[in-house]
């Protein structure tokens, strides 16, 4: 068990665990304590130095845009970015509610208009009438979530006042003036004495704290849903009214006498049940998870895209010293072009491949992730292709001479020699893809617009804003994670596959 | 009389003019069936050379390979060859490894049988506990072992061995001397072993062949070993017969290696290299 567990740190690199692990079991406290700080502290160390230059440094620097947002704004701002997500989250559910609501009353309405049976209709009328309650109890269940987020609301923004005004009043006791020569208070424009330009940034950074964006949300979602939901029971009660009369007066005598009535009056029914009929599109931008979702998903693709040409390239340009000969000048032009060039030409052929004609008069392909998707592939294979070449190519002469020995036909000396001899190399080539693929994707996702990390960085850069700089320091460090991550699981697939135990960690 | 393995008149160079490198030249040997025969000589004479052209592995550059009467054109499952670094396949178990072996003689039998032919040699190499293990798991000697394994589950008519106990400790190596000679007696294959050890191939085989020294090596004399089996290491050192073989072996090697120091002091071009030899001459 220890050993297992020891074994499993080691093979995901997460090596700081084994000292706990062996501390936890009863090996010699002092030597696991030793490596313990060794593997913890020390990183540890190095991160708060890391984040006391940063929280220094941007005191000191000044963006185009404002002050550089520190640390503890920029972590304020991921905060935010995460409330975001989560009213995203409780949006999408209400609409979806709502939606679903509505296309439940239209089938009953449609299936009530094609039936002739008298029978039918009333069963479906009641039927019609009773989803009323559903949507009310629904109501009151929304405002009751109004009730609770409004206490929370206040609460929260209570305590950003509290917490604003402790911080004015800590900031005011350490306020610094700047003075002239003859130690005189220098007045601003406004007349009062001028703070100096690290109060001004303090002051600014309690300014711009966002509190209760997520609560905010909530009570605006809540209260939408709430209106969706009223407008759709008062279409039911409209439309009821309207049936109801058209029932009355087509069993009336005087038929003739009231055409002109009974043609308005469905008119009027026809127009609302029209408004049941029509449905909506979710439409919003997405949150924080959206964009991390899709971006994970395009390099995954683009990945594959890429192993997938890649590796039997790489098999045939091994095998054939004629095909490496021939394709290697090409290899060697294209390997160091820029994404952005691969990312415009992509889009174009794809445009012009699924698009067609029409892609001449500027019509283009909803399908960003395919741009996106094909750049990540165009860029990373290369690793790939020549580290295949390169392991099928040398392969130990001895394994070819047991193959010759055992008359293993083409086939098999392929499948059985070949390729799993060079798997240890296709693997660290698949390592410096996925690598390169990361990289490259927030590039081609910029260019692409494709609605990922690097569109959102690029929308955050158009905004102009501190808060924007804060948003995409915040996606620096969710790629930077992502990209460690991938790269973990990568090292573990190579470190599985390989027989050899001389891989880079 | 019919050989089980032939060569007449066996020459074989790499490159070409300048660079031409004479490896063997005028080779002559018959082998019977079911003899052990043992080639000695020095390192980096052109041994596995011998053993791949036997093999089929390379192709002789003048002469002929004949195996049973019909010339060699490429290697084949009856002439089983174990490496000098076992070549095993490191990403396959012991069982992978011999079942690659065993998959491709036998296609038509069924999986079940395979299995069990696997396990025999496995058993027969006395690694059964280790069969699901990856070569790196393994020590040299086992590793060995495993090939000597695959080479027998091909089923062939003559093993041929190069150098297979060189890398392996003294003591492994005594041990797997002997189980390679139980296998030779219960099996009756017709055994090639080239080795550089003389003592090896006095207490193995049948019949020792010194081998000169190159460029242009070619076989010496051949020395009937007349010592009854099984023959025991404890007492073979005071055997008469065992001394006089050394003696003529290691007497046959040293004359080559003064020859050769002579040629190399005519040569002008060739750097002085140190006064080395064997300490067992």
């Amino acid at each position: 068990m220890k050993q297992k567990l020891i074994n499993f740190f080691e093979l995901t690199g997460l090596t700081w665990f084994i000292p706990i692990v062996r501390l936890c079991t009863g090996d010699d406290p002092k030597e696991q304590i030793g490596d313990l700080s060794r593997q913890i502290a020390l990183p540890l160390a190095a991160m708060v130095s890391f984040f006391m230059i940063w929280s220094y440094c941007s005191t000191k620097i000044k963006t185009s845009v404002g002050q550089l947002p520190g640390p503890s704004y920029v972590l304020s701002q991921a905060k935010a970015m995460w409330a975001t997500h989560k009213s995203e989250k409780f949006n999408k559910e209400e609409f979806k509610t709502n939606e679903e609501l509505r296309i439940s009353v239209a089938e009953l309405i449609e299936q009530r208009q094609k039936t002739t049976s008298l029978e039918t209709k009333k069963s479906l009328t009641s039927k019609i009438n009773s989803i009323k309650a559903v949507i009310l109890k629904h109501l009151s269940q929304l405002e009751n979530e109004i009730k609770v987020n409004q206490a929370i609301v206040d609460k929260a923004e209570a305590d950003k006042k509290a917490q604003v005004t402790a911080m004015t009043t800590q900031l005011n006791s350490l306020k610094k003036f700047v003075f002239d020569e003859n130690n005189k208070a220098v007045l601003g424009p406004d007349g009062k004495p001028k703070l100096s330009d690290e109060s001004l940034s303090k002051l600014a950074n309690i300014n711009n704290r966002r509190v209760a964006v997520f609560e905010g949300n909530l009570v605006r979602i809540y209260k939408s849903s709430e209106n969706t939901a009223k407008s759709l029971i008062k279409k039911i009660e409209k439309i009821d009214t309207y049936y109801q009369q058209d029932i009355a007066y087509q069993a009336a005598l005087n038929k003739d006498e009231l055409e002109k009535k009974i043609i308005s009056n469905k008119k009027k029914l026809d127009a609302f049940e029209k408004q049941i009929f029509k449905g909506k599109e979710y439409n919003s931008n997405g949150s924080i998870v959206d964009y991390i979702k899709l971006s994970i998903t395009t390099v995954i693709f683009g990945f594959c895209l890429a192993a997938g040409i890649a590796i039997p390239m790489g098999i045939l340009c091994g095998l054939s010293p004629s095909i490496m000969t021939a394709l290697n000048p090409l290899i060697q032009t294209f390997r160091p072009v820029s994404p952005l060039a691969w990312v415009l030409i992509t889009i174009q052929i794809i445009d012009g491949i699924f698009v067609g004609d029409n892609a001449l008069t500027g019509e283009i392909l909803k399908n960003t992730f395919l741009h996106a998707g094909i750049t990540v592939a165009l860029c990373s294979m290369w690793a790939t292709l020549s580290n295949t070449a390169l392991g099928v190519s040398s392969v130990d002469p001895d394994h070819m001479n047991v193959a010759k020995v055992l008359k293993l036909n083409w086939f098999d000396r392929i499948f059985k020699i070949v390729i799993p001899s060079a798997i240890p190399y296709i693997f660290t080539g698949l390592r410096i893809t996925l690598g390169v693929g990361w990289m490259v994707l927030i590039v081609a996702e910029m260019m692409a617009t494709s609605r990922g990390l690097g569109w959102f960085i690029d929308q955050e850069y158009q905004n102009n804003k501190v808060e924007s700089l804060a948003n995409i320091i915040v996606c620096i460090f969710i790629i930077g994670l992502i990209g460690a991550v991938l790269d973990r699981i990568m090292s573990v697939f190579q470190k599985l596959v390989s027989f050899n135990d001389d891989v880079a960690a | 009389m019919d050989y089980i393995l032939e060569l007449n008149n066996v020459s074989r160079h790499f490159g070409e003019k300048e660079n031409r490198a004479e490896i063997l030249k005028d080779i002559n040997l018959q082998i019977k069936k079911g003899e052990f025969v043992a080639i000695v000589g020095f390192s980096g004479m052109g041994k596995s050379t011998l053993i791949n052209l036997m093999g089929g592995l390379l192709e002789p550059s003048e002469g002929e390979v004949r195996s049973k009467g019909e010339p060699v054109t490429g290697p084949a499952p009856d002439r089983g060859v174990i490496f000098q670094n076992y070549s095993l396949l490191p990403w396959l178990s012991v069982e992978g490894n011999v079942g690659l072996a065993v998959n491709q003689i036998y296609k038509d039998k069924s999986k079940t049988e395979r299995q069990a032919i696997i396990e025999k040699y496995v058993d027969m190499v006395s690694l059964s506990p280790a069969i699901h293990k990856k070569p790196k798991e393994l020590s040299g000697g086992m590793r060995q072992r495993v090939s000597v394994a695959r080479a027998l589950s091909m089923d062939p008519d003559i093993l041929l061995m190069d150098e297979p106990l060189s890398a392996l400790d003294a003591l492994t190596r005594s041990v797997l001397q002997d189980q390679i000679l139980d296998i030779w007696k219960s099996t009756g294959k017709t055994i090639v072993l080239i080795t550089n050890d003389v003592d090896e191939g006095l207490y193995m085989a049948d019949r020792i062949i010194p081998i000169s020294i190159g460029p242009n090596a070619t076989l010496g004399p051949s020395f009937e070993i007349n010592i009854p089996r099984p023959r025991d290491r404890k007492t073979l050192n005071k055997n008469e017969e065992f001394r006089r073989l050394r003696a003529e072996v290691i007497s046959f090697l040293n004359e080559e290696k003064r020859k050769e120091k002579l040629n190399e002091t005519t040569d002008s071009n060739s750097y002085p290299l140190p006064d080395i030899a064997p300490a067992a001459i």
